[in-house]
Parts: structure tokens; C-alpha cells; sequence
């Protein structure tokens, strides 16, 4: 029993990360359908230049998280003003579903890019915002970091759904996705809430780097695999559900850790892929996408 | 109803795509209540022409309303001036519900945090439209041509307009709801609401225009007042 | 309601199309049957084999030419990418089919040929038509089954395959783990080392060739017009009874069966296969070759891939900061000419030959205006 609820707590843990990309990544989509495979490398960049600033610069922690919150959403907003505004807001550039995939995907090979000229190839760990031993309640032991994780993905997502479900200005960005023509026939800002919502993902992603790097580590290598988890995450919310990506997340982390723990170590990973591919491709309604017949 | 002095005064209007000209410097105003149809045949410059009244497209020349000339390529200061194009395709948004996509029609106005108490402030509208009253929570991409052009009219309603730009209202309708939106359209035009109305067919314009203004190859002949 | 007063430019046209006119056409009978010398006469399309020619004679004088060395060896790896990206241009760039299966296909390839020549025996010959056909049924057995799946849930299944396909092979202790295979044979054994990559290269340039030759023979058919309509609209191109299944598996199991042979030459001219080739840095750059070159262009994809695998590994600045570069320079392309540098020489060459074009009908219509062109004048307009 205490290795499943360790197991268990391992998998909430990672699974919140991807279940907060994953919520990320959805209301940006739902926002101009773009999917943000940067949402790794700007969390990459939390933990990164958080420990950084801290470690090496000796930065008081709380400086150095909004130095780096901060230019992390200026690299977003660059971006978007840049890029995004030529691409969407002028209408020239690639579009259609090369325009889903490869802005974002260009961004994160240039954000990867970076961090290995500016930081090297050594993995980093910011420092822990809740130091202190594992807590423990008998056999079960879950990191003071995981239940910071897990709370803040919890708390992250539920901010994001009860902003789209709620408020006028959620759902003036769901208009956005959906006619850009209708929207600004009533005087919504596409561009804005585009350009808004990429700058405050960005900054959660690099936030929820900065609590969970104390956990795994990250190099500059470390943010297109859990981009792409994200956006599995946010594809079984249809990519328009954060509450949803978010349960999505946590699932996968759960069943990540338990193949791991019950199955195989060395193959968890590899399973975990294969079972994620084979849903996406016998059941893409799961995505909210329908297959042709057989 | 005309009630004298002009509303909308579009002066020397210009739109261009690339080196194609759809619109040339064209001028006219629209009374204050007056009820001014845009009439001409497919690919004219008539939708051209109200997308960029609207701001939706950039204009050369001066658009003012009640005076107050709008910036270029701005919808937002358009919508706030109370000038509001229902447009063409009516470009809902189809996974909103019916109420979200009226209410949405406020948001240049509406000071409101809650999607539920903005909703209150303009459910109103609902009394110009009560056949969407049993749609209000139905997703907009799954109604009829009809009851979208409806909700298109009702979202246009719920942004308070003092002018209502009307582009091809009726296109792709069955008769039966055209009739309906054109029974509308009377009711509007008794009030001090005015009306610039782009229609393809001009047996329909005439039900309901005050003036009718004809376009061709970008070009406006002279204006004409319809008979009662 | 009075007739309008006449603008500056353009009046109502009051004449309707059944006028005169319209009213003699109907009058007439029905068209006359064509005579013999009008029947449309097949002509053979020369474009696919003069690549294939131009290409594997070009191709074998460059490394004949470089005579073995490192940048022939270069060449070569580029000339494997080459048939990978080739298959590309028609998979991802003419029919957009977004499946990120390339660099998998390619280790199917080169693994395939690396166990059975090491493990079987196998010769380069044997190897080579055994990986064709195991790419053909296993992309064939995939395809069945993922090209079902709509664009986006296809882009992101077959991103998830290097993940995992990659971690399969690097944990297998029977294809080598991370050490890979090694001791592949080349495609045409000389004398030395140098001859030896002069000759696989030109066996690799032989293949290219072929590669670019079949995907343009697809691209000016009657399959690459459904191929296009498919691209653009698809409920369009199956209202007009495009076969959307059929075509999509044949895309499929062309651009992996391309892919596999592309991973052959690129082991056979290196001796060695280590899980990086199917690895998502691995389809990351295949990517890039096919976006920046231009991803409808096959003689874009041949010199894209050539050239970017030659700057990669050309200074040790582009080498650190190759994620940068390739970043900006995806940017850049998407943003400025989405169709690749491909694309822009040939909007250039274009606006180039629509002038000469201009000049040349102003000449012609100068000419026969001077000669007193009569009826031959009418006959011409």
C-alpha cells in the first residue's frame, strides 16, 4: 500500500506539471489556435535562471524569481510583437497547420539554443521555495516541493477555468479563437488577449519550473519532452479545457509513475509514449477530433 | 425615421486589396433615422465598402459619425461611437452559447467582471428576438441559418448602436426568415435607429429603405429616393 | 425607380447576357464532333527521368570530383537526407500531410540495413531491397491505421514515435544500445577508402536520383492534381471523388519507404548507425531542411538538405549555436517566403519570365502588325 501511495504521489507530482502546461497551452489555443510547444523551454528557463541568479549571482531568491518571471515575459511578448503580430495580426506568413506547429516550434529550438550558450549543458536546480525533509505520514513520503506542485497546478488550474467559464473577458478570448472577423466586429483585441494570455503561460510555466526543479533538475535540454506531454495533456482536453488538461496531466504523470513502479523502470517512459500514441490514433475523438470510418 | 442632420458621413472612402481597387473615393451620408440601402451586383465593393466604415479594413478618406470622424482601421472606436455592422457570413462564435455570443456584443461597454451580470445588463434584446429565448443555451455553431442571423441582429442590439450597419442580411436565408428579419428591419426603421442596409436584391431594399444608393465597379451613382 | 446617372467609370450594363449574341450562339447547332487531328495525343512527361539523369550524372561528377574526402563524405550524408526530404516535399509539403514519422523511418533503414549485414550476412544489394520492402509493409500496417486519424491528432501521434522508438532502440542491447552498430558495409567496395566513397556516393547519388524522379512523376500526374486538391480542401477534393484513404496510405508508405532507403545511404556512407538517427533531433532536422529549402520543391529539398547537413558541420560557431540559427532561420522562412528559399527564386525567375513573356508577345504582336497582318492579324488576337 505505501508503494502505490508514494508511487501515486510521485505521478501527482509530475503530472501536475504537465497537467499546468497542458492547461496553458489549452486557453492559448482556445485564444488563436497556436500550440505553444515553447511552454517547456519557458519553464526550462525558470529554473534555469532562477538558480543562476541565485546560486551563482547571489540574488535574494524572491529578486531573482521576478527578475526571471519578468524577462521571461519579455521574451514572450518579443515574440508575440514580432513574430506573432507579422504571422496573425498582418496575415502574412505560413498559416493553416503549419502555423499551429512551427512558430512556437522555431521559438523553443531558439530558446534551447540560448540557454546552452548562456548556461552550458549542466543541469540546475533553483532553489526550494518550501525547504525541508519529505513529509511523511507513516510509510507514505511525498517532497515538500510535490505538494507545492500539486497545489499550485490545482489552484493554477482552477484560476484558468473559472476565468473562461465566469468572466467577460474569458470569454471574449474564447471569441477570439473562434471568429476574429466576429470579435473585432465588437471591439475585442485578438491581438491583445494573444499576445496577454502568451505572456501570463509563459510566466506560469516558468513559475512552476522555478517550484519543481528542486525535484528533477533541468538542463537546457529538458523542455521539449514535457512540452510534448503538455500538448498531449491539453489534446485530451479537446485543447480548450484547462480544468480538464489539468486532470489529463495528472493522469499521465499517475500512470507514468505507476508502469514505472509495476511494470518496468527502464521501458515506464516508452510504454507511457506508445499507450499515449495508440489513444491518439484509434480514439482522436478523445482529442475532439473525429476519425475517419474503417 | 429621418429626423434631419447627418449621422454618418462617408467622404471619399477609398479600399484597396494590393493594386486591386474595390472601393473608389466614395461619398455619401445617412441621415440621423434615415434608412439607407448600398444596392449593386456580386463583387462591387458594396461589403467592401461597410467592412471599412466598419474598421475592419483600412479606408482611405474620412468616415464621421454625428461629426466625430473614427480612426482608420479601429472596430473598437467604431462599436464605443455606436456605429455596429452586423456583417455578412454573421461570424458568431460557434462553440458560445446563444447568450454568450448576444452578450459578447456589449463587451466594448459593459464595465463588468461576471459573463452572468453583463448577460443581465442586455438580455433585453431578447424581447426584439424571442424565438432565440428557447436557444439561449444552445452552442451558436448548432442552430439554423436563421437563428444565427438572428442572434447576429441580437448581438448587434446588445452594443447600444446608434447606427447599424446591415451587410446582405438576408443572404442564404429561406424566404419565410428573410421576411422575418425584414419585418425587423420596418420595426427598426420606425424608430430614430439609422439604418445602412447593403442588399444585393433590390426588390428587397425597397421594402424598407428611404434612399438607395447603387454601386458598380467600386463607384457610387447619384442617390435616390425610393417611393413609399 | 429612374435609370441611374452614368458614373465617370463604368455604367450598369443594361444588356444582359441573353442578348444578341447569346441568343445567335443558341440559335446554332450543336458543336461538331472533333476530327481526327484534333484527339488528344498522350505525350510521355520528360521532366521525372531528366532528373533522375541530371541529378546521378551531376551527383557522381561533384564526388568524383572531391575524390573522397571529408566534404565528399559530407556530400554524401547530405545526398542521404536528400532522399529522405524528398519524400517530404510530397508527404508534408505537397499533400500536407503533417506526420513526424520520417526520422523512425529512417532508423528503420538504417538499422534494418546495419543487422542484417552485420547480423545475417546480408549483402548492400539485399539489404537494401530488404529494408524497401520492410518499410513498405510496416508503414503499410501503420498507415492503415494512422492516416485515419484528422491532421492534428496524425502531427501529434507521430511526434510521440521518435520518443519512444528511440528509448527502444537505445536500451537494446542487440542493436547496440547507445554504441549502435558498426562494421556496415559500403554500397560498392574499391581499392581504398577514397575510391570506395566515390563509388557508394555514386550508388547514394543513383538512388537520389530515382528517389526525385518517382516523386515528380507522382507530383505532374493525375495522382499529384488529387494529391493538391486534398492539400487545399479535403471534403472539396472527395466531393470530386479523390479516393482520401487511398491516397493518404499511398503518401504515407512512399514518404517512409523513401525515409528508409535515405537511412540506408546514410549508413552505408558511414558504417555506423547509433540511435541519433531516429531520434527528434533527428526530425527536427529533417524539418528544417525541408522549410528552409522549400517544402514544395524538390530540387529545394535536394540542395536544403546537402548544404544545411554541410553548414552543421562546417564551423564549430554554426555547430554550438545550430539551435539559434535554425531557429531564426525557420522564423524567417515561415514569415517571409513559407514556400522556402525554393519558393522565392522561383517567384523571382517567375516576375522575371512573366517580363521576358510581356516582351515577347509585344514583340510578336509588333511584328505581325508591321507585316500587315490582315486576317492573320485577327486570326492571332
Amino acid at each position: 500500500m505505501s508503494e502505490f501511495l508514494n508511487l501515486l504521489a510521485a505521478g501527482l507530482t509530475s503530472g501536475a506539471i504537465y497537467g499546468i502546461f497542458g492547461a496553458c497551452l489549452a486557453v492559448w489555443f482556445r485564444v488563436c489556435n497556436v500550440l505553444n510547444l515553447a511552454v517547456g523551454d519557458f519553464a526550462m528557463l525558470g529554473a534555469i535562471g532562477t538558480a543562476r541568479l541565485v546560486q551563482t549571482d547571489h540574488l535574494p531568491f524572491a529578486a531573482g524569481v521576478l527578475v526571471v518571471l519578468a524577462a521571461v515575459g519579455l521574451i514572450a511578448w518579443i515574440f508575440d510583437r514580432i513574430v506573432l503580430h507579422i504571422a496573425f495580426d498582418r496575415g502574412s506568413g505560413a498559416h493553416g497547420i503549419v502555423g499551429v506547429f512551427f512558430y512556437t516550434f522555431g521559438l523553443s529550438l531558439i530558446l534551447e539554443g540560448a540557454a546552452r550558450a548562456v548556461f552550458g549543458t549542466d543541469p540546475y536546480s533553483a532553489p526550494a521555495i518550501w525547504p525541508g525533509p519529505a513529509l511523511a505520514i507513516a510509510d507514505f513520503h511525498v517532497q515538500r516541493a510535490g505538494v507545492l506542485v500539486f497545489a499550485l497546478a490545482v489552484v493554477s488550474g482552477l484560476i484558468l477555468w473559472a476565468y473562461l467559464r465566469f468572466t467577460v473577458s474569458g470569454r471574449a478570448a474564447s471569441a477570439c479563437g473562434e471568429s476574429v472577423t466576429g470579435s473585432r466586429i465588437v471591439g475585442i483585441d485578438s491581438a491583445l488577449f494573444r499576445r496577454r494570455i502568451f505572456i501570463v503561460t509563459a510566466a506560469l510555466a516558468a513559475l512552476f519550473g522555478i517550484v519543481e526543479s528542486p525535484l528533477t533538475g533541468f538542463t537546457y535540454l529538458s523542455g521539449p519532452t514535457i512540452s510534448l506531454i503538455g500538448v498531449v495533456a491539453a489534446g485530451f482536453a479537446a485543447f480548450r479545457k484547462p480544468g480538464r488538461a489539468v486532470v489529463a496531466g495528472l493522469a499521465i504523470g499517475v500512470a507514468e509513475a505507476m508502469l514505472g513502479g509495476y511494470v518496468s523502470t527502464t521501458y515506464n517512459d516508452v510504454l507511457l509514449y506508445a499507450v499515449l500514441f495508440g489513444i491518439i490514433i484509434l480514439r482522436p475523438e478523445v482529442l475532439g477530433l473525429s476519425a475517419e470510418p474503417a | 425615421m429621418p429626423s434631419g442632420g447627418a449621422a454618418l458621413e462617408v467622404d471619399g472612402v477609398s479600399v484597396s486589396y494590393g493594386k486591386f481597387v474595390a472601393v473608389e473615393s466614395v461619398t455619401f451620408s445617412v441621415g440621423a433615422g434615415e434608412c439607407v440601402a448600398v444596392i449593386g451586383p456580386n463583387g462591387h465593393g458594396k461589403s467592401s465598402l461597410v467592412t471599412a466604415i466598419a474598421g475592419l479594413v483600412r479606408r482611405g478618406g474620412t468616415v464621421r459619425v454625428f461629426g466625430e470622424a473614427l480612426p482608420v482601421g479601429n472596430p473598437r472606436a467604431a462599436v464605443l461611437a455606436g456605429l455596429v455592422l452586423v456583417p455578412e457570413r454573421r461570424h458568431l462564435y460557434p462553440e458560445l452559447t446563444t447568450r454568450d455570443n448576444i452578450m459578447l456584443g456589449s463587451y466594448s461597454r459593459t464595465r463588468r467582471l461576471r459573463a452572468r451580470q453583463a448577460w443581465d445588463d442586455v438580455s433585453g434584446v431578447i424581447d426584439m428576438f424571442p424565438e432565440l429565448g428557447r436557444l439561449l443555451d444552445q452552442k451558436a455553431g448548432t442552430l439554423s441559418g436563421g437563428q444565427q442571423q438572428m442572434v447576429a441582429l441580437a448581438r448587434a442590439m446588445a452594443a447600444a448602436p446608434r447606427i447599424l450597419l446591415l451587410d446582405e442580411p438576408c443572404l442564404g436565408l429561406a424566404e419565410a426568415v428573410a421576411r422575418r428579419v425584414y419585418d425587423w428591419l420596418r420595426e427598426m426603421t420606425a424608430t430614430d435607429m439609422t439604418i445602412l442596409l447593403v442588399e444585393e436584391n433590390p426588390a428587397h431594399a425597397i421594402l424598407v429603405a428611404d434612399r438607395v444608393v447603387r454601386m458598380y465597379k467600386g463607384l457610387v451613382g447619384r442617390p435616390e429616393v425610393t417611393s413609399p | 425607380m429612374s435609370e441611374p446617372a452614368a458614373a465617370d467609370r463604368g455604367t450598369i450594363d443594361s444588356s444582359a447576357a441573353t442578348g444578341p449574341a447569346a441568343a445567335a450562339a443558341s440559335s446554332a447547332g450543336p458543336p461538331a464532333a472533333p476530327g481526327p487531328a484534333a484527339r488528344h495525343v498522350r505525350r510521355r512527361d520528360p521532366v521525372p527521368l531528366a532528373a533522375t539523369v541530371a541529378i546521378t550524372v551531376l551527383g557522381g561528377l561533384v564526388l568524383t570530383a572531391l575524390n573522397g574526402s571529408y566534404l565528399g563524405l559530407t556530400v554524401t550524408t547530405g545526398v542521404a537526407y536528400a532522399v529522405v526530404t524528398v519524400g517530404m516535399v510530397l508527404q508534408l509539403g505537397y499533400s500536407r500531410q503533417l506526420a513526424f514519422s520520417q526520422s523512425v523511418f529512417m532508423g528503420v533503414g538504417a538499422y534494418g540495413t546495419g543487422v542484417l549485414e552485420t547480423k545475417y550476412g546480408f549483402s548492400s544489394l539485399e539489404s537494401l531491397l530488404a529494408v524497401i520492402a520492410l518499410a513498405a509493409v510496416a508503414s503499410l500496417l501503420m498507415g492503415a491505421v494512422v492516416t485515419r486519424a484528422p491532421g492534428l491528432a496524425l502531427a501529434l501521434a507521430t511526434l510521440l514515435l521518435p520518443l519512444f522508438v528511440y528509448q527502444l532502440a537505445a536500451d537494446s542491447g542487440w542493436l547496440g544500445s547507445f554504441s549502435g552498430i558498426d562494421g556496415v558495409l559500403p554500397f560498392w567496395n574499391g581499392p581504398d577508402y577514397e575510391s570506395t566513397l566515390v563509388r557508394s556516393g555514386i550508388i547514394s547519388v543513383l538512388l537520389l536520383g530515382l528517389a526525385a524522379g518517382l516523386v515528380l512523376r507522382v507530383m505532374r500526374s493525375g495522382v499529384g492534381l488529387q494529391l493538391m486538391a486534398m492539400a487545399s480542401d479535403e471534403r472539396l477534393g472527395e466531393s470530386i471523388g479523390v479516393s482520401l484513404r487511398q491516397r493518404r496510405l499511398e503518401v504515407f508508405v512512399l514518404g517512409s519507404v523513401l525515409a528508409a532507403v535515405g537511412g540506408a545511404v546514410l549508413v552505408s556512407a558511414q558504417g555506423l548507425v547509433t540511435p541519433d538517427v531516429l531520434s527528434e533531433t533527428s526530425e527536427i532536422t529533417l524539418l528544417l531542411m525541408l522549410f528552409v529549402a522549400g517544402r514544395k520543391s524538390v530540387i529545394g529539398a535536394i540542395l536544403g538538405a546537402i548544404v544545411i547537413e554541410y553548414l552543421t558541420t562546417s564551423t564549430s560557431f554554426i555547430s554550438t549555436n545550430i539551435g539559434i540559427i535554425e531557429g531564426i532561420a525557420l522564423l524567417v522562412i515561415l514569415l517571409v517566403e513559407p514556400d522556402g528559399v525554393a519558393g522565392a527564386v522561383a517567384r523571382l525567375l517567375g516576375r522575371r519570365t512573366d517580363r521576358w513573356a510581356d516582351s515577347l508577345r509585344s514583340w510578336s504582336a509588333g511584328r505581325f502588325r508591321a507585316g500587315g497582318g490582315g486576317d492573320g492579324a485577327r486570326n492571332a488576337a
